[in-house]
């Protein structure tokens, strides 16, 4: 199958299609058949690493920071130039998940949020990421969502309300009640529709966005795009895996040294920041030129800066 | 396709055993394991799974580098497991030799 190969950023009407809806895509990054085989090796690498970022097995962030496979996908030229398109020049990787979604499990309810705010449910919670300064590019923040898997409607596809990055409609500094009875606002399994301003905005009643993808294909988004995903009625289970970048301005866990999530805590003792393009002018997160298993993110990022537009 | 009764029982012995004896996966005993189709239905993950098959390997005195990825799909399935650990064996047995 021909993959395109584009390197080149995004096309002027893709970046006025993201100002105005607050997600662009999807891209053709893997043919399905190599996007099987490249999670097949992440997940083979999750096991076998022998330096792991952490030790839990619930709260499965940040693997792209010792498996190689996913430290080289985070930083891909294909992805990474259209990244710069509305960042631009210069980018951090600072987060990592990773989305299953089984069959037979429900669809992730709507939310909205830009500092990703970390700390137990229930206690004060601080943001992940302390915005510094006004971006002179389009947005200092972005996601970008892989599927690994096929990513259509009956798989759970992830579903976007368009333009709605540009007011808030969930006040995410609130604290989230757990145990949520109704799975139409399930978040992780927390209630994410008692965050709404609102309460009787109804993003259901919203036209919405159904961003099917093949496996291999990503889609660019702000996460304050209200967004979601379909439950998985199929017999496949979903993988996506969602990569998140930054400006250098913006402080990382800032005054955050662990996270409390699903009944674990993890010390962001192993974090670092992974510089994906250009240059850190700021100094405020740490910056790992290896991952934790030596492979090196310096020369990934020569690389992709050196790379054309092919075919 | 569900492990035959008169071959496997032995196989499936020494899995429940193997098995409980990972304390990442949660336990488990004979009647669940013939009852299953999926490694899924007894609990265990698709990385549980690999971590099941690479806890083998060393097992066997082989190292984790020996993981085939060819083997994931099997690993969907118990009796993928088992042919994956019989596999495992005859590797093991070979460096013996």
């Amino acid at each position: 199958m021909q993959v395109e190969q584009r390197t080149d950023g995004l096309a002027e009407h893709e970046i006025e299609f993201f100002k105005e809806n607050g997600f662009v895509g999807p891209f053709t990054l893997y043919s399905p058949e190599q996007a099987v085989r490249r999670w097949n090796q992440a997940k083979i690498e999750m096991v076998t690493s022998k330096n792991k970022p952490h030790n839990s097995t619930i709260i499965n962030y940040d693997r792209h920071l010792d498996c190689n496979s996913l430290s080289e996908h985070i930083a891909r030229p294909e992805i990474v130039s259209r990244l710069r398109s509305l960042m631009g020049e210069d980018i951090l990787c600072w987060k990592s998940n990773i989305f299953p979604k089984y069959p037979g499990d429900a669809g992730t309810g709507w939310h909205q949020v830009e500092t990703f705010r970390a700390g137990q449910v229930g206690d004060e919670t601080k943001p992940a990421l302390t915005y510094t300064a006004n971006s002179s590019h389009v947005t200092s923040e972005l996601t970008v969502w892989t599927a690994f898997s096929p990513a259509q409607r009956e798989h759970g596809c992830m579903t976007f309300i368009p333009g709605t990055h540009k007011k808030w409609y969930y006040d995410e500094t609130k604290p989230m009640k757990n145990k949520v009875e109704s799975k139409r606002n399930d978040f992780f399994g927390f209630d994410y529709s008692e965050l709404k301003i609102d309460q009787d905005w109804d993003p259901d009643s919203q036209d919405c966005v159904k961003m099917e993808m093949n496996a291999g294909q990503f889609v660019i988004f702000l996460a304050k795009c209200v967004h979601g995903s379909l439950p998985n009625v199929s017999s496949q289970t979903r993988m996506g895996f969602a990569s998140r970048y930054v400006s250098p301005s913006v402080k990382v866990y800032d005054g955050v040294d662990h996270l409390e999530e699903y009944g674990e805590r993890l010390s962001l003792d192993y974090f670092s920041c992974v510089l994906v393009s250009g240059e850190d002018r700021y100094g405020y997160n740490k910056i790992c030129k290896q991952n934790l298993n030596g492979y090196d993110f310096d020369a990934m990022r020569q690389r992709s800066s050196s790379w054309e537009r092919v075919g | 396709m569900r492990a035959a009764d008169s071959e496997n029982d032995f196989d499936l012995r020494r899995l429940v055993e193997f098995i409980n004896e990972q304390k990442y996966l949660p336990p488990t005993d004979l009647a669940a394991l013939k009852a299953a189709d999926r490694t899924n239905d007894v609990g265990i993950t698709s990385l549980g799974a690999i971590g099941l098959v690479v806890a083998y390997l060393k097992r066997c005195g082989l190292d984790d580098a020996s993981f085939n990825p060819d083997w994931l799909p099997d690993l969907e399935f118990l009796d993928g497991v088992l042919r994956v650990f019989k596999e495992i064996d005859r590797r093991a047995e070979a460096t013996r030799v």
